[in-house]
């Protein structure tokens, strides 16, 4: 039995160390500070640019329109919603505005002061969890913001958080949340069971000491950003180790404070680099 | 079947955390301390050397590090990165900073100023925002920018707020609502200051100032001016200069008032103005002259508050001018075209208006003026203003501040009385003003004593006896117009009724007419004025007055009949003779040698002669005099009976002229001269 186990761990235990190349760099100084991105279904990449007040929508071809709504002053985060709109966070007005797919405003949540949305997911059931950044909890709550349950409370260990920041879900349902000062990701059910953690804090490759953007692909494999040490962190699987991405000659790609992290719909991993305020597109081989 | 593989064969899981609580406290941005910064694979960038302080590597997080919460996922500070100000990229070179951290290449970055060391806001004497030290009372700011915590070269700080500020509800304020640095300059905003646009920070500046911003669109709103003024301003202004910066600085300015130009230290107080206002400066067409009213010498002796003046200022050119207000009332319009001033604009603090406002703020013993006949408001002068032209300030119409001559005359360099002049623009003999036609008393004249009165040059003038100021000294001090003139007021200097002080004031010998039966003063007359007009006389001689017709043959005898005569006042002093002949005509003592002319004056039939002349009432009789003894003066006005040593006699028979006529007989024809008998007997 330990030796199955030990081959089990074997498998899962390898990974296939992407190779991974800068294709794109988008928009160089026009942002500032740009924090979150989603893309949406129809491929088009969403940047939020909240010193500027607005949110940024880009082709494939670098080209891109800007959105401006009067209830929007500092959007913070974005996530594609399942209709095909877009879903907006922002700390200053205490909004989340939902975007339907012509990117009009749909519906706008009021949300509490107190509450510091840095992240929004839709999840089944039309309902949202939204990332309260400064309550280190998750709010659970349906579109007109009627909070139904929570998920969370500050601390270092189990279900908890040391100021969440970014989520994510795969496929199959499961939900992923950057856990910035405890350094990990908070692996949750739709439901709300707490499943684990990925990674500890730390300074190493394996560890995280800033976690920001989280985004999963439809194969499982998910990606997170370290700010401050400026890696990527790419995990095949939940269960598999993980790696830094790097170029083929397996130097280490170190971005300016990179933030939101999403999947295009080709393949290509769009990163925001906040310190630069440019948009990334990454290939991964 | 999930949440057991997960656990299975996630390494991460269930691993204990490496570093304890307390070393994560520190190294959650220490990085640089935790246990495994000596693995070769760590990923902390290099950051051990990049922070110094006094010159040597500090244990001070950088910036990256800040922003790795600060980025908006633990606390939300994007604005602040991306402020305009104090951005690490700022050329510091030129201050001395000590004790304070700093970036690479000694660049300030957030931890110069911030630490998460310092005590929370909320705690007692705790930092706001997490500050190495104070900005309520600028410390923080100063520690960089010493050379700017000197007074009188920067703008004060430490000062109370304005009351009517309007600076937005966000600005800084300090203790106890004090100006500090960060009330003009609010860091790690997107915009550098409230209201700065550019290079332009007038509307800073008029927050708090705002009555110093009327000086837009007036001919000190320089920037305008070197776009309307033909051939631009005689200096050289950089491009986008605003109003208040082109004459202020609010770093490193000279003087009190922060100049941002080059002050002449011999100017003194009024550098500020002489700088442009010299014949070579900006504002030469309005140089000042060093002469009129005066300026610097002079101090106040009492609190002015409507000029905001305090005991012991000076007297400088802002004293009456504020050069931020072209129009202290508003309302004329502005053109920036160098227009000519008025008694309402001229960047003074007060109009020069029908009160009077500006030059009885301190001339208040002037004030009386306003209510008077001399008030510019009395119809009178409307036709004079429309006339002249002239400004119709209360003061401004008769007075010139900044000439040599302070009296508005034309050509006053070669007018020899001044004041006469002046009067006698609206009190000239014309066709339409004949009211001073006839004689009057003599002007010009060498008064030969000191008294106190003004004179023109020691000369007798209008103003010696009058002051145009002021109506009357004992009745009808402000009363208005149009009043009939008595002893009492006519804008005489010094009182002259009842008691004719005036006239005594030179006429002093004459005062032996009080208490005499010639002491004929009244309620509107005092003794002088009874014979005498000062104006419209009868005649130059003793300016006497014009009387009814009366019998007398002489200029004399008309003027004493008129009262002694059966219907006049001195009907039971009538002589019965009093001829001399005129044929025989006499030499004056004075030309004879003997003495002075007015010991026995002589006369023509209507003046008098200083040569050869007949002998007239006034030849005996000195109607100011009852006695040439001072031992008989008379204290009363009793109608008495008078005889050789008295009735108003001038001088003892025996030093008389009569006897180289009339020989021994003199003493008789003396005697009853006016007796018809026994004149003739002798």
């Amino acid at each position: 039995m330990k030796i199955l186990l030990i081959l089990l761990f074997l498998v899962f235990s390898l990974v296939a160390q992407p190779a991974a190349e800068i294709i794109y760099r988008f928009n160089k100084g026009q942002m500032n500070y740009p924090t979150d991105i989603a893309v949406l279904q129809d491929g088009r990449i969403c940047v939020a640019d909240g010193v500027n007040g607005r949110v940024l929508v880009f082709k494939k071809s670098g080209k891109f329109k800007e959105l401006r709504f009067p209830a929007m002053q500092r959007p913070l985060g974005l996530a594609a919603d399942l209709n095909g709109g877009l879903l907006i966070t922002d700390t200053q007005a205490d909004v989340i505005i939902l975007l339907n797919r012509k990117l009009k405003v749909n519906s706008i949540i009021q949300l509490l002061k107190v509450v510091d949305a840095t992240d929004v997911l839709p999840v089944s059931g039309d309902m949202l969890w939204v990332v309260d950044n400064d309550g280190h909890r998750i709010l659970i709550m349906d579109r007109q913001g009627n909070i139904e349950s929570e998920v969370g409370r500050k601390g270092s260990s189990g279900p908890t958080f040391n100021y969440p920041a970014s989520i994510a879900q795969d496929s199959k349902g499961q939900i992923f949340i950057t856990d910035v000062l405890n350094g990990r990701v908070q692996l949750f059910s739709e439901y709300g069971s707490y499943y684990g953690q990925v990674a500890k804090w730390g300074i190493t490759p394996g560890s995280m000491y800033r976690p920001k953007g989280v985004a999963v692909n439809e194969n499982g494999a998910f990606v997170v950003t370290d700010s401050f040490t400026g890696v990527i962190h790419y995990y095949q699987s939940q269960s598999s180790k993980g790696a830094l991405l790097s170029t083929r000659e397996h130097e280490l790609i170190r971005l300016k404070n990179p933030l939101g992290v999403a999947w295009g719909n080709d393949g290509i991993l769009w990163v925001v680099e906040s310190g630069s305020g440019d948009l990334l597109g990454v290939k991964l081989n | 079947m999930l949440a057991v593989s997960t656990l299975l064969f996630n390494p991460a899981l269930g691993q204990k955390i490496r570093s304890d609580k307390k070393e994560k406290k520190c190294v959650i941005c220490h990085a640089q301390w935790h246990v495994d910064r000596t693995q070769e694979d760590q990923l902390i960038p290099d950051i051990e050397t990049n922070i110094f302080l006094d010159g040597r590597p500090a244990m001070v997080s950088n910036e990256e590090m800040c922003l790795s919460c600060h980025d908006g996922y633990v606390l939300d500070s994007r604005e602040v990165f991306n402020s305009a100000n104090h951005r690490g990229d700022l050329d510091i070179s030129h201050l001395k900073i000590q004790g304070l951290p700093l970036g690479q290449d000694g660049k300030i970055y957030c931890g110069t100023c911030h630490t998460p060391h310092a005590l929370k806001p909320d705690q007692r004497g705790g930092l706001a925002p997490f500050l190495r030290e104070q900005v309520t009372n600028s410390t923080l700011c100063l520690d960089c920018h010493s050379n700017q915590a000197g007074d009188h070269k920067n703008h004060p700080i430490h000062v109370k707020q304005p009351a009517n500020h309007k600076l937005p509800e966000s600005a800084f304020f300090g203790d106890n609502n004090s100006v500090e640095c960060l009330t003009c300059h609010p860091l790690h905003r997107t915009q550098a200051a409230y209201g700065v646009e550019g290079n332009d920070r007038s509307e800073l500046c008029s927050a708090c100032h705002s009555d110093y911003f009327n000086i837009q669109l007036s001919d000190h709103d320089l920037p305008l001016v070197a776009e309307n003024k033909k051939g631009g301003l005689p200096f050289s202004m950089s491009t986008n200069q605003d109003v208040c910066a082109t004459c202020h600085s609010s770093h490193a300015g000279k003087g009190p008032a922060i100049w941002a130009m080059d002050l002449k230290p011999s100017d003194g107080g009024n550098a500020v103005c002489l700088g442009c206002h010299s014949v070579e400066g900006s504002g030469r067409e309005k140089a000042f002259k060093h002469a009129g009213h005066p300026v610097a010498d002079e101090q106040f002796a009492k609190d002015i508050p409507v000029l905001g003046i305090s005991a012991g200022d000076r007297i400088l050119c802002t004293t009456c001018h504020n050069p931020h207000q072209w129009d202290s009332t508003q309302s004329h319009q502005l053109s920036s075209a160098n227009e000519e001033g008025t008694e309402f604009t001229s960047f003074l603090r007060l109009p020069d208006d029908e009160t009077g406002q500006l030059c009885t703020a301190c001339h208040d013993n002037k004030r009386a003026i306003i209510q008077s006949d001399h008030s510019t408001t009395r119809a009178g002068f409307e036709q004079y203003f429309a006339k002249s032209g002239q400004v119709r300030g209360q003061c401004s119409v008769c007075h010139e501040t900044h000439a040599a001559v302070n009296l508005k005359v034309e050509n006053a360099a070669e007018v020899a009385d001044l004041s006469k002049t002046l009067c006698e623009s609206c009190h000239g003999i014309t066709k339409s003003n004949p009211s001073q036609a006839g004689f009057n008393h003599p002007l010009g004249e060498d008064l030969g004593i000191d008294f106190q009165l003004p004179t023109n040059g020691g000369q007798l003038t209008c103003i010696t006896c009058h002051d145009p100021h002021i109506w009357g000294t004992v009745q009808d001090t402000s009363l208005t117009k149009d009043l009939v003139a008595s002893d009492a007021n006519s804008f005489l200097r010094i009182a002259n009724w009842p008691e004719p002080q005036l006239c005594l004031t030179c006429h002093e010998d004459q005062n032996s007419i009080m208490m005499t039966d010639h002491d004929l003063g009244d309620d509107q007359q005092n003794a002088c004025s009874v014979c005498h007009s000062a104006h419209k006389a009868q005649g130059q001689y003793g300016i006497l007055s014009v009387w009814d017709e009366s019998a007398g043959n002489t200029y004399n005898e008309s003027f004493c009949f008129s009262c002694h005569q059966l219907e006049g006042r001195a009907a039971d002093k009538i002589p019965e003779a009093w001829t001399h002949p005129q044929k025989y005509r006499t030499i004056t003592p004075n030309l004879r040698g003997s003495g002075k002319w007015i010991d026995f004056p002589l006369f023509d039939h209507d003046k008098p002669n200083k040569t050869v002349g007949f002998i007239d009432c006034f030849t005996c009789h000195d109607p100011h005099t009852w006695s040439y003894n001072d031992l008989l003066a008379k204290q009363h006005t009793d109608n008495d009976e008078g005889d050789f040593m008295t009735s108003f006699l001038r001088n003892p028979s025996k030093q008389t002229l009569c006897t180289d006529c009339h020989g021994p007989n003199t003493l008789w024809k003396f005697k009853y001269y006016h007796d018809p008998q026994k004149r003739l007997r002798y």
